[in-house]
């Protein structure tokens, strides 16, 4: 079932094209990624899609509302005067939901991320791994269907990316959300995505749509990065780039 | 400890030739008093002083007052309506840059019964501009991503205030409050020399100002002294505030 349509869509800013004519489908609980050159608006359709902007021409479908939509930024981006239990429990207060259910729903995120011990720590006193999953803990807190990722692990350094990007695999599958991803990284893409969209210089367009989940084994594990499929799909797909 | 050490033997090195240089030259006091008659100045006068800087700490700080609530709501109003932001922001650069002395002889007639008030305003006035303009520069800075969370989740105006853009903008707040705290005894003083009043309501602006005109020149350095401690202080209050409330940025 279509969860997201996108038809002929364009975005123009002061008359400059940075999106054109995109046209594609995204199925609930399907983990898509798009890849693309700096520069080249991967961001821009990921705040279209979200509904926080509007196309310039086109179409948008979204069925999930935007309280079922969360975001997680290539920064942290968490709030320095909070700590992290009040970032995590931002959404949800945003929401209106009650103290008891707020209790209980970072709880879980605090043990789910590890972060238990930290939960009355302020960002400044947290590496980047862990302002990194308090990000995550926060974009999951209110249950979304729709979870939106820009760069989230550009930040972190290698062994963290895995780590991080192993975590939002299992979550993404457990509670099988619908989740697009913005990257620049291809192995991160292959690894973590069920298809890609590969897109080309400003104006953007799709050139290439690689279904990775034809292709991959069903359950991916840390060690398929290490597998020779895995490795060729990435060549290809840095061939196309 | 050098950070101390260093300046303060070079204070006693220029204390020593400057009162070298009275007694070795013969300089009169009016013209250049011995550091040490400024010294003995100080204490002779030390109650006046007492006095008058509790007056102009007064009105320094009833002004920065004024000017957090008013800057802050201005900037407040001016950031949610663009439209408000256009028609009046040529008025806030105009009156900035209008030199602040020259609206003192109109305040003295519209507040003749009150000199502390004229002061107040044009001490204030002085000191609203950083507010507002180091808040409107936080309001801007606030983190574009932080933002989407909350429209993404809907969030109210209010919310998005008193959550968001508030506390974003506390780290510019704080560095306009201190520009802010150092223009409002500028303008304190300033407005005493024109507009300051003798008797119990005197500042320390006006004892300089009065120790001049008697030729009280060990009197006007020590007021000078007096003014300087002032700002010191002044200064270390609202480097510890911003010191405290940034503890965790």
């Amino acid at each position: 079932m279509n969860a997201i349509k996108l038809e002929n869509v364009s975005k123009d800013f002061e008359g400059l094209s940075v999106l054109a004519n995109l046209t594609l489908e995204i199925n609930a609980g399907e983990f898509i990624g798009f890849l693309g050159p700096s520069g080249c608006g991967k961001s821009t359709l990921l705040s279209l899609i979200s509904g926080l902007s509007t196309p310039s021409q086109g179409q948008i479908t979204n069925t999930f509302s935007k309280k079922n939509t969360s975001f997680v930024f290539q920064e942290a981006s968490l709030m320095p005067w909070q700590t992290v239990e009040k970032n995590i429990s931002l959404p949800l207060e945003l929401l209106g939901k009650n103290k008891q259910e707020i209790t209980i729903e970072v709880a879980k995120k605090l043990t789910m991320f590890h972060l238990e011990n930290y939960a009355n720590y302020y960002p400044r006193q947290l590496s980047g791994g862990m302002k990194m999953r308090t990000s995550l803990a926060r974009a999951l807190v209110s249950n979304p269907q729709l979870l939106l990722m820009d760069e989230p692990f550009a930040s972190l350094d290698e062994l963290l990316r895995e780590k991080c990007a192993n975590e939002v695999l299992e979550i993404s599958k457990h509670q099988n959300l619908t989740s697009i991803l913005v990257t620049h990284s291809i192995p991160e893409a292959v690894y973590l995505c069920d298809k890609i969209y590969v897109l080309s210089h400003k104006p953007s367009k799709i050139i290439e749509v690689i279904e990775l989940k034809k292709e991959l084994p069903q359950e991916k594990t840390p060690a398929f990065r290490g597998m020779k499929k895995f490795n060729t799909l990435c060549e290809n797909i840095r061939a196309i780039l | 400890m050098t950070k101390f050490i260093y300046p303060i033997l070079f204070a006693i090195v220029v204390l020593f030739l400057w009162q070298f240089f009275c007694i070795a030259f013969n300089i009169p006091a009016y013209l250049l008093p011995k550091p040490t008659e400024i010294i003995l100045s100080l204490f002779k006068y030390k109650i006046e002083f007492l006095r008058a800087s509790m007056v102009t700490f007064s009105v320094t700080l009833v002004a920065i007052m004024i000017s957090v609530i008013a800057g802050s709501c201005i900037s407040i109003l001016i950031f949610f309506n663009k439209f408000l932001e256009k028609a009046i922001s040529p008025y806030l650069i105009i009156i900035q840059i209008m030199p602040i002395i020259s609206i003192i002889p109109l305040l003295i007639i519209w507040f003749k019964s009150n000199i502390f008030v004229t002061l107040i305003i044009c001490a204030s006035i002085c000191s609203v501009f950083p507010i507002i303009s180091a808040m409107s520069t936080g309001f801007k800075n606030t983190d574009k991503s932080l933002l989407m969370i909350f429209d993404i989740h809907q969030a109210s105006k209010m919310q998005k205030l008193f959550r968001l853009y508030l506390p974003s903008s506390l780290p510019f707040f704080l560095n306009g409050l201190q520009i802010s705290s150092a223009l409002a005894l500028i303008g304190s003083v300033s407005a005493e020399f024109i507009a300051g009043t003798g008797g119990r309501n005197s500042g320390v602006a006006y004892l300089l100002l009065m120790a001049g005109y008697n030729l009280q020149t060990d009197k006007l350095f020590a007021s000078l002294f007096v003014i300087t401690i002032l700002g010191l202080v002044i200064h270390f209050i609202f480097r510890f505030i911003k010191r405290w409330a940034l503890r965790n940025y």
